[in-house]
C-alpha cells in the first residue's frame, strides 16, 4: 500500500500529468490516422524521453501506447476505415451498426470496453508480477500451435450464410499470408521475384483495401454513413455504455485473451482482436433480444475485438518487464527507454524499482481510463459525421487510407495493393464471401506454419500429448462439429441463394488462382511448400463442393453492382496515380478537388478548405513531426 | 481556379521545403533492435558533420536479416549519397558463404563506417547445468536461429561442424526474443550470436552461463568466456571457422548505393570520422547503453578485401559449414 500511494504522489507531480497527458492526446490522434500504429508514436517520442525522469518518460511512452486501440474504433465505426490494424475486426459490426443510425452506441459501447479492457490488462499485470516468469513461460509452441488451431475453427463462424464461401475466403487469406520468405527455410513463395514482397504483403495495406475500400464505396453509393433517413438515436452513447456493462463478463472474458495472447511475443494484436471476435460468435446470439446476428451489427462484435486490443497493451509489457525480452517493436522501444533511464527489467524491479513498476501499471491504467473518457467527450460530435454527405467524407477518408498504407513503406507498389485488395473486398463482399473469415485465414496462417515447425523441431510429435494441446485440440474439434450440426440443422431453413454467372465466374477464377499456386509449389523445397500445398489441396476440394453445391447458374446476377464496384475502384487508384505523380501533398490536394469537381459537390471554396485542412494534417505529422523520405513524384519539377 | 492553382503551388513548395536539406539512415531490421538504435543515434549526430547540416530521417526497411535492404541500395542509382543505408555485417561474406547469391555485392556498395566491432558469445542457461563450451559442445544441446542466412545460424552451424559438435539448430524464430523466451522455457539450451551489450541488459549473466567468445580477436568486455578459435588445433578448420567470424570486425556498417561518387564518399566518411571522435557523440552513446568501436570506412574495404583474399579452399570449407 505504501508503494501505492509513493507511485500515485510521483505521478500528481505536474509535469508527469502533462507527459501523460500529451502522451494520450498523441496516441489518441495516432489512433485515428488510418495505416499508421503506436510503434509511429513511440518514434515520435523517445527522443523526447531522454531528458525526463523515468516516471515523466514512461508516462510519456505508456500513455501512448495504451490508448491507440481505443481512438481507432472512430474511424472502424464511422466509416469502416480501421485506425489501426487493431481496429479491423471492430469495422465488421461496428460499422454496420453507424449504417443503421447507431454510431453513438456502437462508440459509446466500443469506448467503455476499451477502458475496462485496459484497466483489467493493468489489473493482471499487477496481478501477475509476483508471478510473471512462470507465467511468460507457461506455453510453449505447441500449446500456441493448438489455439493457433483453434482460432481457425472459428472462420466456421465467421462465415456467414455460405459456410464453403467462408472457409475458400479464409483459403484465400491464408495463400495470401504465405507470400514471402518462408520461414524454415528462407526461400522465396509468390514473390514474382519482388524483394518487395519479401516480408509477405503489408498487413496494414491488406486489412485497409479489403475493409476500408468497400465500406467507403458503400458509404458513397448511399450518399451517407447511415442506411436510414433516421436522426441518429437520442441517447445512443449512454446506450452503448449500459451495452457494455451488460456484457461485463464477455469484456473480461475477451481482456483475459487480450492480456494473456499479449504476453506471448509474436502474436499480435491482429491476432488478438480476431480470436476475440470469433470467441465472442461462438456464443449464441441473443436473437430473442432483437440483437442481430455478428456480421450484421451485433454490439458484442464491438465489445469483444476493443476489449481485447486494450487489454494487450497489460499483457504485452509483461516479457518486457519479467525478462527484459521485448513481446513487441513497441516493447522493443520501450526497452530502449529502460537502458537510458538506467532501469534494470526482471523481478528485482519489485526490490529495486517497486515505485516505477506500479506508476507504470498505474499509467497503463490511467491512460486507458482518460483516452475513453475524451473520447466518450467527442462523440455526440464525432457521431454526426455519420449524416455528412458522402462526397466530402470519403474523398477525404479516402486521402487518409492512401496515405497510411503508403507512408510505411513508400513504394508504388503499396498503393497498388491497396487497389488491388479494394477489388478483392469489393468482390468478396457483393458475391457473399465472408472478409472476417479472410482475415482470420491471412493472420493466423503463418503463425500455424512457423508454431508447427518450430514445435516440431524441438519436440518431435510429442508435444501433441501436452495437456493444454489436447485441451485446444477438442475444443477445436467441438467446434468443428457444432458447426457442421449447426450447418446440416440450418440446411431447410436457409433460403438458398440462386447460383449466378458472377458466382460461377469468380469460383472458376478463385479456382484457376489455387491450380497455378498449387503447380508452382512443385519447384519449392519440401518444408517450404507443405503448408501452401495443404491450403491449396483443402482449398480444391472446397471450389468442387461449391461448385457442387451452386450447380449451373440461372442468372448473370448482380452485374450492375459489380460494375459500380467496378467503377469506385477506380477513384483509390486515380488517388494513388496523383500521389505518386504529384507526391503526398499536391497529389491528394489535385484529386480533392478534382473529385468535388466531378461529383459536384462540396461547393469549391469549400472543397479547397476542407482539402487544406486535410493536407494540414498530413503534412503536421508526416514531415513535421516525424518526417519522411518521400519518394520524388513522378512530375517532379515540372 | 486561382485559388486551386494557388494550393496546388503552395503545396508542392511544402513538399520541396520539407525534403530540401534533408538525408536518411535506413535500417534494415525492424524498430527497437540494436541497428535501430545505434542509426537513431548516428541519425542524430551525423548531419552536424556533413556540409549544410542536413537534418536526418531514420526509417525501418525490415526483410531477410537486411538482404531486402542491402537488395535495394544495389538498385539504387541516385549518386548524391542521401540515402545511408544499416544493413548486418554479414552481408559483405554474400561471396564467400553464398556466392550464387547475386543479390548483393559488398565490392560494389560503398562501405562508410561501422559503428561497432564487439564479440558474441554462446550462452546457455544456468539451470541446463552446462557450465564449459567443451560441454556445450557434446551436450545434445537445442540452438536457437532466426534465418539461415543470420548469425544466430551461421555461428553455430559453423561452430558445430568445425568440431563435430553433437549440437542441433532450431530454425524460424521471429527475433531473438522469442529465442531468449524459449531458452527461459526450457524449449531451447543455447543461442550463439549474442552481443556484449545484449549480455550486459537486465540481469541475464545473473541467468546465463557465458561458453565461448565468437570473434578473431579476443575483446576486453569483461565477460569472460572461453576464446573459441583457441580450441581449435587444425589451422585450415581454424582459419575456415575465422572467416565465419571476421564479420564481428565490422559490426553495425553503413553503406551508400553503389553509384555515389567518389566525392561524396570521401565526404561521409570523413564526417563519420569526425563524428565518431567527437566527445558529445560518445557521450550519448554511453546514456543510451550503446557500445562502439569504430571502424573507418577504409578499415571495413581492408577487412573484406582480407576476407575475399582468403585461400579458395578455406573458403569452401567455410561455405560447407554454414549449409
Amino acid at each position: 500500500m505504501d508503494v501505492l500511494i509513493a507511485a500515485l504522489i510521483e505521478m500528481a507531480e505536474p509535469l508527469r500529468l502533462a507527459m501523460l497527458i500529451l502522451g494520450v492526446l498523441l496516441g489518441l490522434v495516432v489512433g485515428v490516422i488510418p495505416g499508421i500504429g503506436g510503434i509511429f508514436g513511440l518514434t515520435i517520442l523517445i527522443p523526447i524521453t531522454y531528458g525526463l525522469d523515468p516516471i515523466s518518460a514512461f508516462a510519456l511512452l505508456l500513455g501512448m501506447a495504451s490508448v491507440t486501440t481505443t481512438s481507432d474504433t472512430i474511424p472502424a465505426v464511422l466509416i469502416g476505415v480501421p485506425g489501426t490494424v487493431g481496429a479491423a475486426a471492430t469495422v465488421v459490426d461496428g460499422h454496420e451498426m453507424a449504417k443503421n443510425g447507431e454510431a453513438a452506441r456502437a462508440l459509446g459501447a466500443a469506448y467503455t470496453a476499451s477502458m475496462i479492457g485496459g484497466v483489467f490488462g493493468a489489473v493482471m499485470l499487477a496481478l501477475s508480477i509476483p508471478v510473471m516468469r512462470p507465467l511468460v513461460l507457461l506455453l510453449n509452441y505447441g500449446d500456441l500451435f493448438a489455439i493457433t488451431v483453434f482460432g481457425l475453427t472459428l472462420v466456421a463462424l465467421l462465415s456467414g450464410s455460405n459456410w464453403i464461401k467462408g472457409l475458400l475466403a479464409a483459403h484465400l487469406g491464408a495463400l495470401v499470408a504465405y507470400v514471402g520468405l518462408d520461414p524454415y527455410e528462407g526461400v522465396e513463395r509468390w514473390t514474382f521475384g519482388q524483394v518487395y514482397l519479401w516480408d509477405g504483403v503489408p498487413v496494414a495495406v491488406v486489412f485497409l483495401g479489403l475493409f476500408a475500400i468497400p465500406e467507403l464505396a458503400g458509404v458513397l453509393a448511399r450518399g451517407q454513413i447511415q442506411t436510414t433517413m433516421l436522426a441518429p438515436e437520442p441517447g445512443g452513447l449512454l446506450r452503448g455504455i449500459r451495452d457494455a456493462l451488460r456484457h461485463w463478463r464477455l469484456i473480461l472474458r475477451s481482456g483475459s485473451i487480450g492480456a494473456f495472447l499479449g504476453a506471448v511475443p509474436g502474436v499480435g494484436v491482429v491476432v488478438i482482436e480476431w480470436v476475440a471476435y470469433g470467441d465472442a460468435a461462438r456464443a449464441k446470439t441473443d436473437a430473442a433480444k432483437g440483437e442481430p446476428a455478428y456480421g450484421k451489427g451485433n454490439i458484442r462484435g464491438v465489445i469483444a475485438p476493443e476489449s481485447a486490443n486494450n487489454a494487450k497493451e497489460g499483457g504485452s509489457l509483461l516479457p518486457t518487464l519479467a525478462f527484459g525480452i521485448p513481446g513487441s517493436a513497441s516493447m522493443a522501444i520501450l526497452l530502449g527507454a529502460f537502458a537510458v533511464h538506467g532501469v534494470v527489467p526482471g523481478p528485482k524491479m519489485l526490490e529495486e524499482n517497486a515505485t516505477l513498476l506500479v506508476t507504470m501499471i498505474l499509467t497503463v491504467a490511467v491512460a486507458n481510463v482518460l483516452g475513453a473518457v475524451i473520447c466518450l467527450g467527442l462523440t455526440p460530435w464525432l457521431a454526426r459525421l455519420a449524416r455528412v454527405p458522402a462526397t466530402s467524407l470519403v474523398p477525404l477518408a479516402l486521402v487518409f487510407v492512401g496515405i497510411g498504407a503508403f507512408y510505411a513503406a513508400k513504394d508504388w507498389r503499396d498503393l497498388l495493393l491497396l487497389v488491388v485488395f479494394g477489388l478483392l473486398g469489393l468482390v468478396l463482399r457483393r458475391l457473399g464471401w465472408s472478409r472476417p473469415a479472410f482475415a482470420l485465414g491471412f493472420v493466423l496462417a503463418p503463425n500455424l506454419e512457423r508454431f508447427f515447425f518450430l514445435s516440431w523441431q524441438i519436440s518431435g510429435w510429442s508435444w501433441l500429448t501436452q495437456p493444454v494441446v489436447l485441451i485446444f485440440l477438442a475444443i477445436a474439434a467441438t467446434t468443428i462439429l457444432r458447426s457442421l450440426g449447426s450447418w446440416r440443422r440450418g440446411r431447410g431453413e436457409r433460403t438458398k441463394d440462386a447460383p449466378t454467372r458472377l458466382d460461377l465466374s469468380f469460383t472458376l477464377a478463385v479456382l484457376a488462382v489455387v491450380l497455378v499456386a498449387g503447380v508452382s509449389l512443385l519447384r519449392m523445397p519440401e518444408a517450404a511448400a507443405i503448408f501452401p500445398a495443404i491450403v491449396v489441396g483443402s482449398a480444391l476440394v472446397f471450389i468442387l463442393l461449391l461448385i457442387w453445391q451452386t450447380g449451373l447458374p440461372q442468372a448473370v446476377g448482380d452485374r450492375q453492382g459489380l460494375v459500380a464496384d467496378l467503377g469506385f475502384i477506380l477513384i483509390p487508384g486515380g488517388l494513388g496515380l496523383a500521389i505518386l505523380a504529384l507526391g503526398h501533398l499536391a497529389g491528394p490536394l489535385v484529386f480533392l478537388m478534382l473529385a468535388a469537381w466531378r461529383f459536384g459537390s462540396p461547393r469549391p471554396l469549400v472543397a479547397l478548405v476542407q482539402a487544406v485542412l486535410a493536407l494540414a494534417v498530413v503534412y503536421a505529422i508526416f514531415d513535421f513531426l516525424v518526417p519522411q523520405s518521400w519518394p520524388q513524384p513522378w512530375l517532379w519539377p515540372f | 481556379m486561382k485559388a486551386i492553382s494557388l494550393a496546388v503551388a503552395l503545396s508542392f513548395t511544402a513538399g520541396l521545403a520539407a525534403q530540401a536539406d534533408t538525408m536518411s539512415i535506413k535500417v534494415g531490421y525492424a524498430p527497437g533492435g540494436s541497428f535501430d538504435l545505434v542509426s537513431r543515434i548516428v541519425g542524430d549526430h551525423i548531419g552536424a558533420f556533413l556540409t549544410g547540416t542536413p537534418d536526418v530521417i531514420v526509417e525501418n526497411v525490415p526483410g531477410a536479416g537486411s538482404l531486402k535492404l542491402g537488395k535495394l541500395v544495389m538498385a539504387d542509382t541516385a549518386t548524391d549519397g542521401m540515402v545511408l543505408a544499416s544493413i548486418s555485417p554479414a552481408l559483405a561474406q554474400i561471396p564467400i558463404l553464398d556466392p550464387e547469391n547475386t543479390d548483393f555485392d559488398p565490392l560494389k556498395v560503398h562501405y562508410i563506417a561501422a559503428m561497432s566491432s564487439e564479440s558474441s558469445y554462446c550462452v546457455t542457461p544456468k539451470s541446463t547445468g552446462i557450465e564449459t563450451f567443451d560441454a556445450f559442445l557434446q551436450s545434445g544441446a537445442k540452438v536457437g536461429a532466426t534465418g539461415k542466412s543470420s548469425s544466430t545460424y551461421t555461428y553455430p552451424a559453423a561452430i558445430k561442424a568445425a568440431f563435430g559438435a553433437n549440437i542441433e539448430i532450431v530454425t524460424g524464430f521471429e527475433g531473438s526474443a522469442e529465442i531468449d523466451l524459449a531458452m527461459e522455457r526450457g524449449d531451447l539450451q543455447g543461442r550463439c550470436g549474442i552481443s556484449a551489450a545484449d549480455l550486459m541488459e537486465s540481469d541475464m549473466l545473473s541467468r546465463y552461463n557465458v561458453l565461448g567468445e565468437i570473434a578473431v580477436v579476443r575483446s576486453e568486455t569483461g565477460v569472460g568466456a572461453d576464446f573459441i578459435l583457441d580450441k581449435l588445433s587444425d589451422p585450415t578448420t581454424k582459419a575456415a571457422l575465422a572467416l565465419v567470424f571476421s564479420v564481428t570486425r565490422i559490426h553495425h556498417p553503413f553503406v551508400v548505393a553503389p553509384a555515389t561518387s567518389p566525392e561524396r564518399v570521401a565526404e561521409l566518411r570523413a564526417a563519420f570520422d569526425a563524428m565518431a571522435a567527437d566527445p558529445a557523440f560518445q557521450e550519448d552513446a554511453k546514456t543510451r547503453g550503446i557500445q562502439l568501436g569504430y571502424t573507418s570506412g577504409a578499415g571495413i574495404d581492408a577487412v573484406i578485401a582480407e576476407m575475399l583474399a582468403t585461400d579458395p579452399a578455406i573458403k569452401e570449407l567455410a561455405r560447407q559449414m554454414v549449409q
